[in-house]
């Protein structure tokens, strides 16, 4: 076999090698090279959590410091098809009372002590603890603390009762690995909490 | 006595080895399973959610790419037998270049990615950024959709079968070029 003849084989070896995968792709196609091509995606669907106000719970207070804690419920829902995680949330509440116009105090601090885990198409509680700081604990005593009495039982209690924000909040969800971050405020947010006075809730 | 290129059957061995595996050479995810890419000239695999996608554009690609490895495996047995003939050049040329073209073209590939990155970038309506590891590493994703914030891990990674193929490579190389010292002493004798 000369020389030339060796040559010429090994390159119609290639192309026939490389071409006629695509050939018999091509027939089994049915000759439509669009569907060659053809990359059917799945649509890739990430809905940040929206957690939705259920309720307070477990509220404690100290009358003689302030010092007040509260289970704010809020529900969250998963639409998509796969488990997300609520990682964190956190935010402070400021009061924003229109007695102090222009004037904002902190008064307490939310945040998810654990992260929650949200299965696909399930709703899951998340239970935010709200926690004064001292000098929150000490506004509540001197600007929004009365003692009034209880309208269903008639006994005495404390009325706890400001208008507060959610401010500088966020809220952090992660789902297929992707951290997914945003705000949470809400400007105006009416608290109101009665304790027995000298008792549990 | 018929001059045969021992480190051809070498080459020859290391191209089959490498050919029959169906282990990826480069892998690419963002996130967990959001998306992640496993390639080598012989297999591939796209996951997007946990779900696998077929292209098959690129599995006639791959399997081309499979027969003209396998192929290469004959024809560098053949050449090396066939050292002391002038025609076994054309044979060397045909099986020697497989393996290292693979290589090369598949960091060309990698390297082009961060440019159609930013070609998405540019083009895309959502305000985000793609920090691409360039061949191997870690980067970032960062998009910012109406004040929410999405971020997610970017791994690129050349596995163990691809130092595999630059090894092969190397042995093709070699074999080509004593072959090519084998055909030189025949041309001066």
């Amino acid at each position: 076999m000369s020389e030339r003849a060796v040559k010429l084989s090994m390159i119609l070896i290639s192309a026939l090698l490389f071409l006629a995968p695509f050939g018999y792709g091509c027939l089994e196609h049915g000759g439509k090279l669009d569907s060659l091509m053809e990359l059917k995606l799945p649509q890739i669907q990430i809905s940040p959590p929206h957690p939705t106000f259920k309720g307070f719970e477990n509220l404690s207070f100290n009358s003689s410091t302030g010092y007040m804690r509260v289970d704010l419920v809020m529900m969250v829902n998963n639409t998509m098809n796969t488990t997300f995680t609520v990682e964190e949330i956190s935010f402070n509440l400021t009061c924003v009372d229109q007695k102090h116009p222009g004037e904002e105090y902190l008064v307490a601090k939310g945040y998810l002590p654990l992260p929650v885990e949200v299965p696909s198409m399930e709703s899951r509680e998340l239970r935010i603890v709200v926690e004064t700081t001292p000098e929150g604990s000490a506004h509540i005593l001197s600007q929004h603390l009365d003692v009034g009495a209880d309208p269903v039982t008639g006994e005495p209690v404390y009325i706890i009762h400001f208008v507060g924000a959610v401010k500088d909040g966020v809220l952090k969800a992660s789902v297929y690995g992707v951290e997914i971050s945003m705000p949470l405020t809400m400007p105006n947010l009416p608290i109101y909490f009665t304790y027995p006075i000298g008792g549990k809730s | 006595m018929p001059k045969v290129n021992w480190p051809g059957f070498v080459a020859a061995a290391a191209i089959a080895w490498v050919a029959l595996s169906t282990e990826p050479w480069w892998i690419f995810r963002v996130g967990e399973n959001l998306v992640s890419v496993e390639l080598s000239p012989f297999y591939y695999n796209i996951g997007v959610l946990g779900d696998t996608m077929r292209v098959p554009v690129i599995d006639y690609l791959v399997l081309a790419a499979k027969l003209l490895a396998l192929a290469a495996v004959p024809a560098m047995i053949t050449a090396s037998l066939t050292a002391s003939r002038k025609a076994s050049r054309h044979v060397m040329g045909f099986a020697w270049k497989k393996i290292p073209l693979y290589v090369i073209s598949l960091i060309i590939i990698i390297m082009l990615l961060p440019v159609f990155a930013s070609i998405g970038v540019v083009q895309s309506p959502v305000e985000f950024s793609f920090e691409m590891p360039f061949l191997t590493g870690t980067g970032e994703l960062t998009a910012n959709i109406q004040g929410i914030s999405l971020r997610a891990p970017v791994l690129s990674e050349l596995t163990f079968e691809f130092w595999k193929a630059v090894a092969v490579s190397i042995i093709c190389i070699a074999s080509r070029i004593y072959h090519g010292q084998l055909l030189k002493g025949d041309e001066s004798s």
